[in-house]
């Protein structure tokens, strides 16, 4: 256990230190002092005053990010930072604002929206594949799977923009946009929050419901379950109690990788609803070249992804004991 | 001919300040739906979440803030100007008592409101008011203002006039200066500890206006509950604003705002594209949501030109563009036929504007010969376009594109986030922009825009007549004589063509229909008893808001 | 050795729904079927709008930018002479659709090119070698996968553009989203090919030709190779379908093909606005991504079941 913490520890540090650098790297090819591109003045053909404000405000910049300092310098410099929990400023004409402080507010929101997209997969894609196996072949698995198929080809974006019409003002069930924090008011919330986690899941349906009906079906043949069956066990005892568990490792942990790509389709769902998440964080952050911003959304999304498989591996183990001794063994 | 929503954001952000002059503008009609008799009393209480176009990521340290409409219309809730327009145009004393001047229009003294206090209790002094003038002209300890640096640069010195007034000397005959003390709605009155804070100017919001800050989530929402000290009385003798508590709340794409309103989830909404006056309006129809329009001293949507480069240099490109574009297409296609095109800068009921400018006429022949001749002289003209990426705003980019491939003219067109947008339009590394700007009010507030020389004449025109024309305008004293040297102004602009006018700015304000006290019919009266302003190109007051049970 | 819990696939995993019926499969000896009837109508469907795409600029279609004032957001039917209707600002639907679809099938063709050139040449190395170059290319990876791809892809496309003004040298906005979303769908193939490659280079006939002394070039590329890539070739109809929706999603947010020129991205993202009023702006070409994707999806899905394609790799 104490090696594959350690294997896990060196795997975080490796994954971060690589994408940081790599974001880091990135904006470096843009032409133009990074300076110029945080705050986007420039003193050409002004008068002196304004000349003396704007190289003023720049050079705190620079001084700030240690820019005159060799790249690898800036880039230490800028880690020990991060880890000491400054992330950094937000750089416009008129204000330093930390990151940390967009951090804590946007946070949250994009937690909210990955954590109902998951539940609202799963939750829909289990009974699904669940039921599909155990008909495999009849008409109902046909129609689910094609209903999958189907899901799976709808650009999130686009479903997105018309769920927020037609759902959202047409019918008029749930907000179509913005967002409201549980803690003002709980209900509200998970209105606000029910198309966007929709937008997002529907993609995902259609994978873990394909993943966990194929697993189904190879378990559904092995003895335990045959064992099970002939001992005049009902189906769905034997379906949801003894033969879902072990079919469901590979779907948790697909479940557990998506996170990156529900981050990449959040950027998108968050523009279309106006919701104030790390998405939109990091869309600004790039638009706006806000690179020391990037960097740190990117180096937390990052630590985010290696925990959270970091984890899976122990569910993992404790869903199937069977894996925890293979896995103990290689 | 920026769009709507572009411009809007830009326009603000843009950078600056400009603050709009005095004097003159007839007031006049507004369009507005009638209610009034039926609105009955003000209710107290209640609370009211505004959909803006725009977050103000920048923050509201306002000598140093860029503000756009919708930031403006934060700052109007927190804080109070010195002066204020009313019904006419003209611009009255507001959280001043009194503003004067001597004959030479050069010394004008301020004198202070009594018993104002700012929201963390302190109050306001003549001090006060003059380091908050120091501040937005550059001349306070640690506070860096850019853009107002160069607004008010014929500002020679501000005094204390005893405890009660602060007495302000220009470098010359400034007539339209209490025009500048509102600078559409920028020069809010700032506490002094807001003024002190170095680390939290831009996000610890301190003011005397109707509204105190409660909080601010960036792109989330902006909380402001009541100030139930706030100096300004309403008609049943008890103080502004009639609601608890006001929320802002950024929705950047417009149809989404509409959306909102239209499923109950907010109050009230501003928007400026056709593509939201047609469903708004036909809600209006249907009884379900309360329009206030305007387009009274409105902002101009145009093609900003960088005259300072070849090919654009040369007027006679300049005027090939213009030929070339089909300005009644131009409505029918990209405003659906809702809004007026433009003759100039100056929208109807500002001084200086005419109805007919000479501007050319849509004429394909002429501009082709236009770019032939010049290409025949100095080579093929390629240019370059630049606007933000939101649907309307590629629309017009698009369709620009089209009518100069018409008659012969490369087009390339980029799209970039506003600030990179704003970031270019300043450093001058362009060719056209889609912008808007210039709001209406007295026409001297557009001399920083056009001043040969000024780093906010973006346009980088360097013209020795409209300088002199903008130095006599800001110190002619003679009605008569203001409006004409204007009125040059404009001509001026229809010849040399250093911006291709589109259409004014058209506002809407939709809110659900029992929210009242926004139109000039229900919107408070200004403190010396004249009628509020109708234009919504600035934003508009919220201390009178109210919302019927 | 992977760092990761289990050989599985992030953003592709999702396999495809389909026919696939391991089980039966599995129980009998492999059956060559006749493509059943969604096979060929996603075999249509591909080849329809590949053959328009190509011959767009040859077919009697309008210009796809020139803005017609009357038929400005006239949905289909109420336009004569515009099938699908017009854009907001006039332009012809067919004509935008046929010719956006040139864009669009050109950046997922394109992309997933580049992917598999680069991640299946690694991926097929590394699964027949294996060792330590498979450790750390694994490893790479699956760091690579770490990084959001979409974030990845704008953040490329954003750092990359060129600057517009006239005679400014630089790599068209196309290119750089040909780029990103190609090196993007580059750990992505790798792995898919590296399982593979793993359990045909155990195989007898691999085995056996080992064991006679072939080269292991001859062997990768006579043996391993042509196995492995109907595994290959079904990701790839995949992450085709991804990088489609993928300059979609870019396109919303500004940076993806250059306008005016039309792609099925760019499309919605313009006609965002109007879904009130002029809906089809927006669904007309969601529809035509919808399709495609569909059609994409159901052949890679087709594909691995008549190779048995190990899906468990997936």
């Amino acid at each position: 256990m104490a090696k594959l913490v350690a294997k896990k520890m060196l795997q975080l540090v490796l994954v971060v230190f690589l994408v940081t650098l790599f974001t880091f790297m990135l904006v470096r090819v843009k032409p133009g002092e990074p300076e110029d591109l945080l705050v986007p003045l420039s003193s050409v053909g002004t008068t002196q005053e304004a000349k003396d404000i704007i190289e003023k405000k720049k050079d705190g910049i620079r001084a700030d990010l240690d820019l005159d300092k060799p790249l690898y310098q800036q880039y230490v410099l800028w880690m020990s930072d991060f880890a000491r929990g400054d992330l950094g400023n937000f750089y416009a004409v008129s204000s330093e604002r930390p990151v940390s402080d967009r951090v804590k507010d946007s946070l949250p929101v994009s937690l909210q929206l990955m954590i109902y997209a998951q539940l609202m997969a799963l939750v829909i894609a289990i009974p699904m594949g669940v039921y599909s196996a155990y008909r495999a072949n009849r008409p109902v698995d046909k129609v689910a799977n094609t209903t999958a198929f189907g899901m799976l080809a709808m650009p999130n974006f686009a479903l997105g923009l018309v769920l927020a019409y037609y759902v959202g003002v047409v019918l008029g069930w749930v907000p179509p946009t913005g967002y409201t924090s549980p803690e003002v008011d709980l209900v509200r919330h998970l209105k606000t929050m029910f198309l966007p986690a929709l937008s997002l899941a529907v993609g995902q349906i259609a994978v873990y419901m394909r993943l966990l009906r194929s697993d189904m079906i190879q378990t559904l043949q092995e003895d335990f379950i045959l064992m099970a069956k002939s001992k005049g066990i009902s189906n769905a005892r034997v379906l949801w109690r003894h033969a879902l568990r072990p079919s469901s490792l590979t779907l948790l942990t697909v479940a557990g990788l998506n996170v990156g790509a529900l981050i990449g389709g959040a950027v998108v769902i968050e523009v279309v609803f106006a919701l104030p998440g790390m998405g939109a964080l990091i869309a600004e952050s790039i638009l706006t070249n806000q690179y020391v911003a990037l960097q740190s959304c990117v180096a937390i999304i990052a630590i985010g992804y290696v925990l959270i498989n970091f984890l899976l591996d122990f569910v993992y183990s404790i869903l199937d004991p069977r894996i925890r001794n293979v896995r103990a063994a290689g | 001919m920026s769009n709507r929503r572009v411009s809007s954001r830009l326009l603000a952000s843009l950078v600056l300040v400009l603050a709009m002059v005095a004097a003159a503008c007839g007031g006049g009609g507004t369009d507005t739906t009638d209610e009034g008799e039926e609105a009955g009393k003000p209710v107290r209480g209640g609370s009211v979440t505004y959909a803006l176009e725009a977050e103000t990521t920048g923050g509201w340290c306002l000598p140093e803030a860029q503000l756009a409409i919708s930031g403006i219309l934060v700052a109007r809730t927190i804080y109070d100007t010195l002066t204020a327009p009313n019904a006419k145009g003209e611009y009255v004393p507001y959280l001043a008592k009194s503003i004067e001047h001597n004959d030479k229009f050069t010394e004008w003294t301020i004198t202070i409101r009594d018993g104002v206090k700012f929201h963390d209790g302190t109050p306001l002094t003549a001090e006060v008011v003059k380091n908050n003038l120091d501040a937005y002209r550059g001349k306070y300890k640690g506070r860096a203002p850019l853009l107002f640096l160069f607004v008010f640069q014929d500002i020679a010195d501000v005094q204390l006039s005893g405890d009660k007034a602060v007495k302000v000397t220009t470098k010359k005959p400034w007539v339209g200066f209490p025009a500048f003390l509102f600078a559409s709605g920028r020069l809010g009155i700032v506490a002094q500890s807001q003024l002190d804070d170095q680390k939290t100017c831009d996000r610890k919001l301190v003011g005397t206006g109707p509204f105190k800050q409660v909080s601010w989530k960036v792109n989330q929402q902006f909380v402001a509950e009541k100030n139930p000290d706030y100096w300004q009385k309403a008609p049943d003798g008890k103080p502004y604003p009639y609601l608890d508590r006001i929320t802002f709340q950024p929705v950047p794409e417009p149809e989404q705002r509409v959306n909102a309103l239209q499923s109950g989830q907010i109050e009230a909404l501003h928007a400026s594209g056709a593509n939201e006056f047609v469903p708004l309006r036909e809600q209006q129809d249907a009884g379900t949501v309360k329009l206030y329009e305007s387009e009274k001293f409105a902002e101009v949507s145009y093609v900003m030109v960088n005259a300072s480069k070849p090919p654009l240099d040369d007027v006679r490109v300049r005027k090939a563009l213009a030929h070339a574009i089909d300005r009644e297409e131009y409505k029918q296609i990209i405003n659906q036929g809702l809004f007026t095109m433009a003759s100039g800068p100056f929208a109807p009921g500002s001084i200086g504007y005419l109805k007919d400018t000479n501007y050319p006429k849509h004429d394909p022949d002429e501009a082709e010969k236009l770019v032939k001749e010049y290409e025949d002289e100095k080579g093929p003209i390629r240019l370059s376009y630049r606007s933000t990426p939101s649907p309307a705003t590629t629309a017009v980019a698009q369709f620009l594109q089209q009518k100069l491939k018409a008659v012969g003219i490369e087009f390339n067109l980029a799209t970039v986030e506003q600030s990179q947008l704003i970031n270019t339009a300043i450093s001058g590394d362009f060719q056209l922009i889609g912008w808007r700007n210039h709001p209406g009010g007295d026409p001297d507030e557009q001399y920083v825009w056009w001043y040969k020389g000024s780093p906010a004449n973006f346009g980088r025109f360097a013209d020795d007549e409209m300088q002199r024309l903008l130095d006599a305008g800001r110190s002619e004293t003679d009605p008569d004589a203001r409006r004409k040297i204007y009125e040059d102004i404009n001509k001026r602009f229809a010849t040399q063509i250093w911006n291709l006018w589109a259409n004014w700015t058209r506002w809407v304000v939709a809110t659900q229909p029992n929210v009242y006290g926004i139109n000039v019919e229900t919107a408070p009266k200004l403190p010396d008893g004249s009628g509020p302003f109708p234009g919504l190109a600035t934003g508009h007051p919220l201390h009178g808001i109210w919302v019927k049970k | 050795m992977s760092a990761l819990p289990a050989e599985t696939d992030v953003s592709l995993a999702p396999a495809g729904p389909g026919t696939s019926d391991q089980a039966a499969a599995e129980a009998s000896p492999r059956k060559r079927r006749a493509f059943g009837i969604g096979a060929l109508l996603a075999m249509g469907w591909l080849g329809l709008i590949t053959v328009l795409a190509v011959l767009a600029p040859v077919l009697p279609l309008d210009d796809p930018l020139e803005s017609v004032g009357a038929i400005a957001r006239k949905g289909p039917g109420s336009a004569p002479g515009h099938i699908l209707g017009g854009d907001s600002i006039g332009r012809d639907m067919l004509s935008r659709t046929i010719h956006g679809a040139r864009a669009s099938l050109l950046v997922g063709v394109t992309a997933v090119l580049i992917g598999l050139l680069i991640g299946g040449a690694a991926g097929l190395l590394a699964g027949y070698f294996r060792g330590r170059f498979d450790t750390v290319l694994t490893g790479t990876f699956d760091i690579l996968l770490a990084f959001p791809s979409l974030v990845l892809a704008l953040a490329l496309v954003a750092f990359l553009k060129a600057e517009p003004e006239a005679g400014t040298k630089g790599l068209s906005t196309v290119t750089i989203v040909i780029i990103a979303l190609g090196i993007v769908s580059i750990p992505i193939l790798a792995r898919i090919t590296r399982a593979n490659t793993l359990t045909w280079a155990q195989r007898e006939f691999v085995l056996a030709a080992r064991a006679q002394g072939a080269k292991n070039s001859r062997i990768i590329i006579r043996e391993v190779l042509p196995n492995v890539m109907p595994a290959m070739f079904s990701i790839a109809l995949l992450g085709m379908a991804v990088a489609i929706i993928a300059e979609g999603g870019l396109s919303l947010l500004g940076v993806g093909v250059e306008l005016p020129k039309p792609s099925w991205g760019n499309m919605i993202a313009e006609g965002r606005g109007s879904l009130r009023n002029a809906p089809h702006i927006v669904f007309v070409p969601a529809i035509a991504i919808f399709l495609t994707v569909l059609a994409l999806n159901y052949m890679g899905d087709v594909i691995r079941t008549r190779f048995d394609v190990r899906e468990s790799a997936l």
